[in-house]
């Protein structure tokens, strides 16, 4: 015999407990006389546990009163939630609709601008030209060369148009008029007259002026560089010494006449010329 | 004073007096109250002690909020309304874990030994213990199964004894299988009949 049948030997006569006893038992409706053997008392256990008591009035009034009152506030409540829903649902879309224009038209007009980020700005201005629309690519601000958007101004850029041109005949033009003060120089002396002369083609009348209008001319000494030019003999020396030192500043102070001025930035140009003659054709 | 009325089926009224509570009609309400109440606070007060009452209360106001949507019969409903009260219990449980810590119903257990032992007292030699069980109040025998069946076993029986509700709705409120509501619910048969018959001693 082993602990197993010694086990069962010491258990109460208990039979197996079919589904059907058990559903009877915990529907609470078995008397413990009724009940199978051994479960008597789980009979009476449960059917005392399905006896219970009544309900208190006091609390059951004060209960269902809430009860009615919440039934009703449930039974109203789903109309009013459904018109705030809608009226939510149509202010969403509204706003959100109105959103979305302003900000295609705000960044429509940038992109337009180039005023787009330059990553955003390529990305648009690559969507775009799909469809044919030409829109600046970032760093294409127009054509205002060495200008940028922020104002820097950029000495390197040079796209002028004019620039070259004048730069080549520059080039010739200030080596004639240094060749000329320095066929002056080593002739007569005489330098100013004949670089004004040479300068602005013949046009210059500085010793004409001199000897016609005499001390109008001196008197103005203070007045431009191109009096200062035509002043004649009395200023011919020191227009003579620019002329030597000329090889500094001869050229410059005749070149900066308003005629080669007004035609282009020769005047800043022939500034650098301060360093010398040669310096100065060369660089033209 | 004892309502048989939990046990009582509504049968072809029910759906008539559902309407009319659906509709907000107080004696409609009054009727499915008076009808389930009792057993909804002893399924309650068997895990929740005292505060089976506010309990309830909360699970009819829930009930009631929800009313006007629901659809079903008369099974149906009381299972419903037992499926709130297990959340509202649930809830209860989480929300004051710490004052249950000394209601648990671990505790219980251990007060079960002891009124096992009372109870094998109270029964002399010609007064057989089963028949003191019988003559127990519906309150104290409900508080005599938790004390002595583990909490899945004891919530079982109490949702098939004191509920009324089929295995396939007990498994429905708990969220168990049918199978596992039924090998519990005789797991817990067996227990109880272990702890009742035997001797006072031994328990």
């Amino acid at each position: 015999m082993n602990w197993r049948a010694i086990a069962r030997g010491m258990r109460p006569n208990r039979h197996p407990l079919d589904e059907d006893s058990a559903t009877r038992m915990l529907s609470g409706v078995v008397h413990p006389d009724d009940a199978p053997p051994g479960y008597g008392h789980v009979a009476g256990l449960l059917s005392a546990a399905s006896t219970l008591p009544g309900v208190d009035e006091d609390a059951a009034g004060i209960t269902i009163s809430a009860m009615v009152e919440a039934i009703r506030d449930s039974a109203s409540a789903p109309q009013t939630q459904r018109r705030t829903s809608m009226l939510k649902k149509l202010l969403a879309g509204k706003a959100l609709a109105a959103i979305g224009v302003v900000a295609l038209t705000a960044s429509g007009a940038a992109a337009a601008t180039g005023s787009l980020p330059d990553p955003a700005q390529n990305v648009v201005a690559g969507a775009v030209s799909h469809v044919g629309l030409n829109i600046p690519q970032p760093g294409d601000h127009g054509h205002s060369a060495g200008h940028r958007q922020d104002g820097v101004h950029r000495p390197d850029d040079t796209t002028s148009t004019t620039a070259g041109t004048d730069d080549n005949s520059g080039d010739n033009h200030g080596s004639d008029v240094s060749d000329a003060a320095h066929k002056a120089q080593e002739g007569t002396g005489k330098v100013g007259p004949v670089v004004c002369a040479v300068a602005s083609d013949g046009k210059c009348k500085a010793g004409a002026d001199h000897s016609n209008k005499g001390k109008g001319g001196g008197d103005d000494e203070n007045s431009t560089t191109s009096s200062t030019v035509g002043s004649g003999e009395d200023h011919g020396k020191p227009s003579g010494d620019q002329g030597q030192a000329g090889e500094d500043h001869a050229p410059t102070t005749v070149t900066t006449g308003s005629i080669v001025t007004g035609e282009d930035h020769s005047g800043n140009d022939l500034s650098t010329s301060d360093q010398g003659d040669s310096a100065s054709g060369g660089r033209h | 004073m004892p309502s048989p009325t939990t046990r009582h089926s509504l049968g072809d009224q029910f759906q008539g007096i559902l309407t009319a509570a659906q509709d907000g009609g107080e004696w409609a309400v009054a009727i499915l109250y008076r009808w389930l109440h009792p057993a909804v606070v002893g399924y309650l007060r068997a895990r929740a002690g005292d505060d089976a009452e506010d309990l309830a209360s909360e699970t009819w106001l829930a009930v009631a909020r929800a009313l006007p949507g629901f659809s079903g019969d008369e099974t149906a409903f009381r299972s419903w309304v037992f499926t709130i009260a297990h959340r509202r219990l649930v809830d209860h449980h989480r929300a004051s874990s710490r004052r249950l810590k000394t209601r648990s119903l671990a505790a219980d257990e251990g007060d079960g030994s002891d009124r096992s032992e009372s109870l094998a007292e109270l029964a002399g030699p010609d007064d057989p213990a089963g028949e003191v069980v019988a003559a127990l109040a519906g309150d104290e025998a409900v508080r005599r199964i938790v004390s002595l069946l583990p909490p899945d076993q004891a919530e079982i029986v109490l949702l098939r004894v004191v509920a009324g509700l089929p295995v396939d709705e007990v498994a429905a409120v708990t969220g168990r299988k049918t199978g596992t509501v039924r090998v519990l619910q005789h797991r817990a048969l067996r227990r109880l009949a272990d702890r009742l018959e035997r001797p006072a001693a031994e328990v």
